[in-house]
């Protein structure tokens, strides 16, 4: 067998033999043999000196070639087999992804405190910032300064719990209204949340401890019609757009005129159901033009400045807004009451 | 108030439902928050005729009933035994419900058909007692008529909530003028009153002084004659059963019937239990008591006003007649009284003697007084027709100081700033005077208007402002927004109470919400000692009861109760906060001090990762460490203090330097059974005013460092009470500035290692900010730590 045939059979055995590899190790093993220092090609070429030196050219260019095509063998084997392995890496370290994740627990903001954010938001928005004031009030902030005076049947409407002569627990924030005016001058704008008692028993629809937020606006030229406007921007930004309202004629001692504020019925729409006590309508807040005896108590001219003032329960809200039907809810605590919202 | 549609339709024509005048007297400010059908529970009830009666076969007891009911002849078994022939009775037919809640059905009696029931009244609601048989009906009901026809209940009730600026209203002559002023129209139709004086002057008969005329401004009587004491004709039984009053005998009817006209409460005395014939209107003697006609013994005051004679008081002025000159059947000769009272004085009455009335609540709002002997004259006519009275010539009438109207001078164009109108001021004029105003003056801008006597609620411009703005309609007032001149937000401290509950929420913790009132067992629970600050409660004067008789001092009896409650319910881990206010008594007539608190609690943990048996304490003290660290308070340290509810050994003091911010630390185990919380809990309590001092918020950048860090772990050996915070005080102190952290990675106590003997191990962070640091500098100072360790707690390198 002469050379050239010598390496046309390494050439057909190699191309065999490097088909069935199926690990990297065995390509190494083979790549040695064929090409290493003293593999078989190399072999051939050492016999070089016994042929013909015209020929040597021609064994030397058929050597080179096979040299160049195994080694291309070898490196599409050598990409097939860790691709393989790669992907066998791949599959052995598939995880069960459906396998709950280990992320912190994170705990629930109480559903009061969620709504009054947003009223928040909705006033903030409108140019109003937060007042603050004390849940033990004095007699004359809470009644007198709002032109409730002592013995007015005005005070059958809310029963108060006394601390002593002097003082008791606010019945409603409107007092922050008298602090608010007492501190700062005109332009106001302050919505004024916080927690209000009353001598009521316990009940589904009664609390002596809930949640008010109180509304005050004074300035010049300030009208009912703002009044209006201001509300029913803030109502539909609450119970949402497709609400309709109406203002109705009410008594506050400390609004005239004073108006009570009705949204059409968040469960039937105004058709008439039992939330609603079938009348198709809900009170949601009253509100009403400063009196002109408060302005004046708080050293205001009112030929000069005008407010209105609004308030509402916010613990109705969240009930109206979440569908709740029993407001010891919120002040039971029950977790899975906490994490429904 | 209970206002019944048919009554009012006496006083004034309107065309209106009931349902639609529910909706306007609400819209107009008179709230209906309610609509009564008094037909309601017998409207498919009708009259029916008994035409033939026939033995029942198979029972004695019974007999059948052929009945004409206009539309069809029933066969109806009935075992009454007054059925007669030709008897009208009351039918409920097959299908309806009585008012007891039988359901009429088709029946066999003793096998023969029954096809509905002869009711008797006490079936129809008519009368409490069980009736003897069934309810005979006048000859001339019609067959096949409705029973609320026959009983005139068709008739609805409306209940008015009425404010107090409404008390004009507590009268249906008064809710007849607004609706008037509402429609624009229509005319009032006064109750006749036709007196025939005769016989005596009253001046004759009776004297009347009033010793306290601030107390009663206006004093009026008339005396009625031989009248017969006996039940009121049916029409008006049946409107004041409506109006929700309790008929008695026709003269105290008509008293409270003229009072539902007029809005003016009356009282009709036994003339002839009068002594002196004289009456004197005076204020009580101190201790002076009375029998009110409920017969309680009331004892009075010199604050409260008694209508007396020359012996003894005979009734409350205003609130409640007295025992000693009620109305009885032997009665035939009455005074009556109409007077005006003041309403103050009635209402500190009412209220001292817990003793609200029909009367007292109309005195204390203000009746008309203008109008006090027109109502007077009204019921001496009627108990003249309907108690064959007479009524003796004249009236008294002690009227000193006699009504001035108010005037108030309204400008129009205050009228169109406040309402955000345009209006012209003949169209005001127009509006007030459909409410019954008299204009005394019309300029250009300006009104002078009188305000009528039934008004008293009107005192200035703006109550005429309502008045208009009422009459023009709320709804139909533009809707504007008021120009906004300043920026909305909210303070630093309102901040970060929206930051406080967003990180701890982020950290787990739910946030809970609990009264503010309290009992003071809450607190006897937790050990509290008696000298302790958290027993300065502010005491409520008039607690609902004893559970929520003070204001709570601290958060942590509310977020315990929080846990245990969730605790019963299966619910086994579950963290909490709370940010509220607690109250602290500054002693009688201080202000109580408020104070804003941040607390929480957790149960149930799981994670323990000192192996400690606390995992709950060292999760909420994480959670306070990360929200200091937010918070920018770096100077944080747990301290041992003793609280009387926790854990002695399991107890901390929050420090930021010296200011001591709050506790934390695990309840007390024998207080876990006593609580019912079931397994361990943790607690913390913090001043959220103090923390609002200490936090920095302000950022300054710091460059990022250049050089390597060089890390190097500290395992060491010490006694089992050396406290891992002490060492890491140490480990900082020596390491100075080149040490840049320093952090626990584990702590082993056990089989390894000696007996009273902890091992801890640390991780220990160099690095300098301008050069690279070579391993001798940082062995050095590694050799010093470990020196001050030895030398401070014996601590040895664990090999």
């Amino acid at each position: 067998m002469d050379l050239k045939e010598k390496l046309q059979s390494i050439e057909k055995e190699a191309e065999k033999l490097f088909k069935d590899v199926d690990d990297l190790d065995r390509l190494e093993e083979l790549r040695i043999e064929f090409l290493g220092k003293k593999g078989r090609i190399t072999d051939v070429l050492r016999q070089m000196g016994k042929i013909p030196a015209e020929e040597r050219p021609v064994i030397g260019l058929i050597a080179n070639q096979l040299k160049a095509k195994l080694n291309e063998l070898i490196q599409l084997k050598m990409n097939e087999l860790e691709e393989l392995i790669r992907e066998k890496r791949l599959a052995e370290e598939k995880i069960d992804i459906t396998l709950p994740g280990a992320g912190p627990e994170i705990g629930h903001y109480h559903p009061l405190t969620q709504i009054i954010n947003e009223v928040k938001d909705v006033f903030i928005g409108l140019g109003f910032t937060i007042a603050e004031g004390p849940e033990i009030e004095t007699e004359y902030n809470n009644f007198e300064a709002l032109n409730v005076p002592e013995h007015h049947p005005a005070r059958d409407l809310q029963d108060t719990f006394y601390i002593d002569d002097k003082y008791l627990l606010r019945t409603h924030t409107s007092p922050v209204q008298i602090r608010t005016l007492a501190r700062q001058k005109p332009p106001i704008r302050v919505i004024a949340p916080g927690r209000v008692y009353r001598s009521d028993e316990l009940d589904a629809s009664h609390s002596p401890v809930f949640h008010q937020v109180e509304g005050l606006v004074i300035d010049k030229d300030i009208s009912f019609s703002d009044l209006k406007g201001t509300i029913e921007l803030f109502v539909k930004a609450i119970y949402g757009e497709n609400r309709s309202l109406r203002f109705r004629p009410s008594y506050f001692p400390f609004t005239e005129p004073s108006a009570e504020v009705d949204i059409s019925c968040i469960v039937c729409g105004g058709k008439g159901c039992r939330l609603c006590s079938h009348t198709g309508w809900l009170e949601v807040m009253g509100s009403g033009m400063v009196h002109p005896n408060v302005l004046e108590m708080a050293g205001l001219d009112t030929r000069v400045y005008s407010g209105f003032a609004f308030g509402m329960g916010w613990d109705r809200v969240a009930m109206l807004k979440y569908g709740i039907d029993d407001i010891r809810l919120f002040f039971e605590n029950d977790r899975r009451f906490l994490h429904q919202f | 108030m209970r206002v019944s549609y048919n009554w009012l339709k006496t006083y004034i024509d309107f065309p209106y439902s009931p349902e639609e005048l529910a909706e306007r007297l609400t819209m107009a400010g008179m709230e209906v928050d309610g609509l009564e059908y008094l037909g309601e529970e017998l409207k498919e009830i009708i009259v029916g005729e008994i035409i033939r009666i026939k033995e029942h076969p198979n029972a004695d007891k019974l007999v059948i009933c052929e009945v004409n009911t206009g539309e069809e002849v029933l066969q109806i078994i009935t075992g009454a035994p007054n059925v007669v022939e030709g008897a009208k009775v009351p039918v409920a037919p097959v299908g309806v419900t009585l008012p007891n809640g039988m359901k009429i059905k088709a029946a066999k009696l003793r096998g023969e058909p029954s096809y509905g029931m002869i009711c008797s009244t006490d079936e129809l609601g008519l009368s409490e007692e069980r009736a003897p048989g069934i309810m005979i009906l006048e000859e001339e009901a019609e067959v096949g008529m409705r029973m609320v026809d026959y009983l005139d209940l068709d008739d609805y009730v409306l209940k008015l909530d009425l404010t107090p600026n409404y008390a004009r209203c507590l009268g249906l002559l008064g809710l007849a003028r607004e609706l008037k002023a509402m429609q624009g129209q229509g005319k009032i139709k006064y109750p006749a009153i036709d007196l025939e004086e005769t016989g005596e002057e009253i001046n004759d008969l009776i004297a009347v002084e009033v010793w306290d005329e601030d107390l009663c401004p206006r004093y009026t009587g008339r005396i009625i004659k031989n009248v017969k004491i006996e039940p009121s004709p049916e029409w008006l039984q049946k409107r004041l059963a409506a109006a929700g009053i309790r008929p008695i005998n026709n003269i105290v009817d008509i008293t409270n019937y003229v009072m539902l006209e007029y809005n003016q409460p009356l009282h009709a005395f036994d003339y002839d239990q009068i002594a002196g014939r004289k009456i004197i209107v005076r204020r009580a003697e101190n201790n002076e008591a009375i029998i009110t006609l409920d017969d309680k013994e009331r004892k009075l005051d010199d604050e409260v006003l008694v209508i007396a004679d020359p012996d003894k008081p005979i009734g409350l002025a205003g609130v409640m007649g007295g025992a000693n000159s009620e109305i009885t059947e032997e009665t035939t000769n009455i005074f009556l009284e109409s007077a005006y009272f003041n309403p103050v004085n009635i209402r500190k009455t009412a209220k001292k003697l817990a003793l609200p009335s029909e009367a007292s609540h109309r005195f204390e709002r203000g009746i008309d007084i203008e109008k006090v002997v027109e109502a007077g004259n009204r019921a001496a006519y009627l108990m003249q027709k309907y108690a064959g009275g007479e009524v003796v010539r004249g009236t008294i009438d002690v009227y000193p100081q006699p009504f001035e109207p108010l005037e108030i001078e309204l400008e129009i164009s205050l009228v169109n700033k406040i309402l955000g109108l345009d209006l012209t001021v003949t169209e005001v004029r127009e509006m007030l005077e459909r409410l019954e105003f008299t204009v005394v003056k019309q300029d250009e801008d300006l009104l002078l208007v009188k305000v009528p006597s039934y008004r008293n609620d009107v005192e200035r411009e703006a109550d005429l402002i309502e008045e208009v703005a009422r009459i023009y309609g709320y709804n139909n007032i533009p809707v504007t927004r008021p120009e906004s001149k300043q920026q909305g937000g909210k303070t630093f401290k309102q901040k970060l109470e929206d930051l406080t509950r967003d990180l701890l929420i982020g950290s787990g913790l739910d946030e809970v919400i609990n009264f503010s009132l309290t009992g003071e067992t809450s607190f006897d629970r937790l050990n509290i000692p008696e000298d302790s600050e958290l027993r300065q409660w502010v005491r409520i004067k008039n607690p609902l009861s004893e559970a929520y008789a003070v204001l709570r001092t601290s958060l942590v009896p509310g977020i315990l109760e929080v846990l245990a409650n969730n605790a019963k319910r299966q619910i086994e881990k579950m963290a909490v906060f709370e940010l509220g206010k607690i109250f602290i008594n500054q002693g009688e007539g201080e202000p109580a001090r408020e104070v804003m608190k941040l607390a929480g609690g957790s149960i149930g943990y799981l994670r323990d990762i000192w192996n400690s048996g606390a995992p709950d304490f060292f999760y909420l003290k994480g959670v306070l460490e990360s929200y200091f660290n937010r918070l920018g308070i770096n100077n944080i340290e747990f301290k041992p203090v003793k609280v009387p509810y926790l854990h002695p050994g399991r107890a901390a003091g929050i420090f930021a330097g010296e200011k001591e911010l709050g506790i934390i630390g695990e309840v007390l185990p024998g207080l876990i059974e006593k609580l019912d919380l079931k397994q361990r809990t943790a607690v913390f309590e913090l001043d959220f005013e103090l923390i609002q001092q200490e936090v920095k918020l302000e950022k300054n950048y710091q460059p990022l460092p250049k050089y390597p860090a060089v890390e190097r772990d500290l395992a060491i050996l010490v006694d089992k009470d050396v406290n891992a915070g002490d060492l890491l005080v140490s480990i900082k102190e020596r390491g100075g500035e080149l040490l840049k952290e320093v952090n626990i990675f584990d702590l082993y106590k056990g089989d390894q290692i000696p007996e009273n003997k902890k091992s801890l191990a640390f991780t220990l962070l160099f690095q300098a900010e301008d050069r690279t640091l070579r391993d001798e500098e940082v062995n050095q100072l590694f050799g010093n730590i470990l020196r001050e360790l030895e030398k401070k707690y014996g601590a040895k390198i664990r090999g």
